[in-house]
């Protein structure tokens, strides 16, 4: 019976923007104190239910622990204290860091493996173009159900980073000369605001069709409502 | 045993806490027991409220936790930092200020 009030302290604490490594100390605590308690109680002779009952009674109920712990900002994740900069700042800044690793794996390639890698460097390309998007914004859907935030902002950060990938072109291309000299490289990255690329768009409707599937899944399969609480 | 006037206790759990783990650490059933056997169970708080106040006053630097294992069981004892320390001297000062000031309304008055 304790152990369920403390699965709601937990749920809730969480829920309310408290780091998860918190929130799971505060209920091992509780727990410790509860079972301390109840030895005490034991050697003074008290029945099972006079323990459970002047345990609770003891320890306070739910609503004040979960209030008590609520009231500490400082216990709260960055995610709760600065959304804007966790899910809009934060998906930029990692989408594009994603590239370095890809490019810099792919022009090693294409100058060991030559023809065979600039195929390999073409391939690397359109995936960094089309599927990196897809998959940042999955990243953020699950950080965001992983510390229960509220639907709004990793929504938000999704938003963003399609928008964003819609109007940044990325223009790449790799030549290998038959006189043996070193591949020559270019990567073109603009901006169009007025014509984004129809690909990109449709990598936009993909990725939030894929992700509301993603939301609605864990809603109605899981049973876990996170993003809608 | 009746809870302790909330009002009365604004900002004293904090001084407490770090004057009884700055003596030696403590666990929170310890030091919720030691706050009771102190104030002759003049001050008597919800238990469970004394964790969220131990982890801020962890988060603010001024205590750190450690696992340690005793007589078999796994317990978090917390312990004053060196920062913890400067915070209590500042907690005492203000507190002994602001309680002769009050203890002076609980006199005579001559105004």
């Amino acid at each position: 019976m304790f152990e369920r009030d403390l699965s709601t302290v937990h749920s809730r604490l969480v829920r309310g923007g408290i780091k998860p490594q918190h929130a799971k100390r505060i209920v091992r605590e509780l727990l410790d104190h509860y079972t301390d308690i109840a030895t005490e109680l034991k050697d003074r002779n008290f029945n099972n239910e006079e323990i459970d009952r002047i345990a609770k009674s003891r320890l306070g109920d739910a609503e004040m622990i979960i209030d008590a712990t609520l009231a500490h900002p400082e216990l709260k994740s960055w995610a709760y204290r600065f959304p804007i900069i966790i899910f809009l700042l934060n998906p930029l800044l990692i989408y594009a860091l994603s590239f370095v690793p890809i490019y810099t794996i792919s022009f090693v390639c294409a100058v060991i493996m030559r023809e065979w890698g600039i195929n390999f460097f073409g391939s690397i390309s359109v995936f960094a173009s089309y599927i990196l998007t897809p998959l940042s914004c999955f990243g953020w859907y699950l950080f965001g159900c992983h510390r229960k935030t509220p639907y709004l902002y990793p929504l938000l950060g999704i938003l963003f980073l399609t928008a964003l990938s819609t109007v940044i072109n990325f223009d790449t291309s790799a030549i290998v000369s038959s006189d043996g000299a070193a591949p020559r490289f270019s990567i073109m990255i603009g901006l169009s605001l007025s014509h984004p690329i129809e690909s990109y768009l449709l990598t936009t409707v993909l990725t939030f069709a894929i992700t509301g599937m993603l939301v609605a899944f864990t809603k109605f399969y899981l049973k876990k409502p996170v993003l809608f609480s | 045993m009746a809870k302790t006037n909330a009002s009365f206790l604004s900002g004293a759990p904090e001084l407490l806490i770090l004057r009884l783990l700055s003596h030696r650490e403590m666990y929170g059933y310890e030091l919720v027991n030691a706050i009771r056997t102190v104030s002759n169970s003049e001050i008597s708080l919800a238990e469970g409220v004394i964790y969220p106040l131990l982890h801020n006053l962890e988060a603010k630097g001024f205590l750190r936790s450690k696992d340690k294992v005793v007589a078999g069981r796994k317990r978090l004892y917390y312990a004053v930092t060196s920062k913890g320390q400067k915070r209590l001297d500042l907690l005492v000062s203000e507190w002994q200020r602001v309680s002769s000031g009050v203890n002076a309304f609980l006199g005579e008055l001559n105004v």
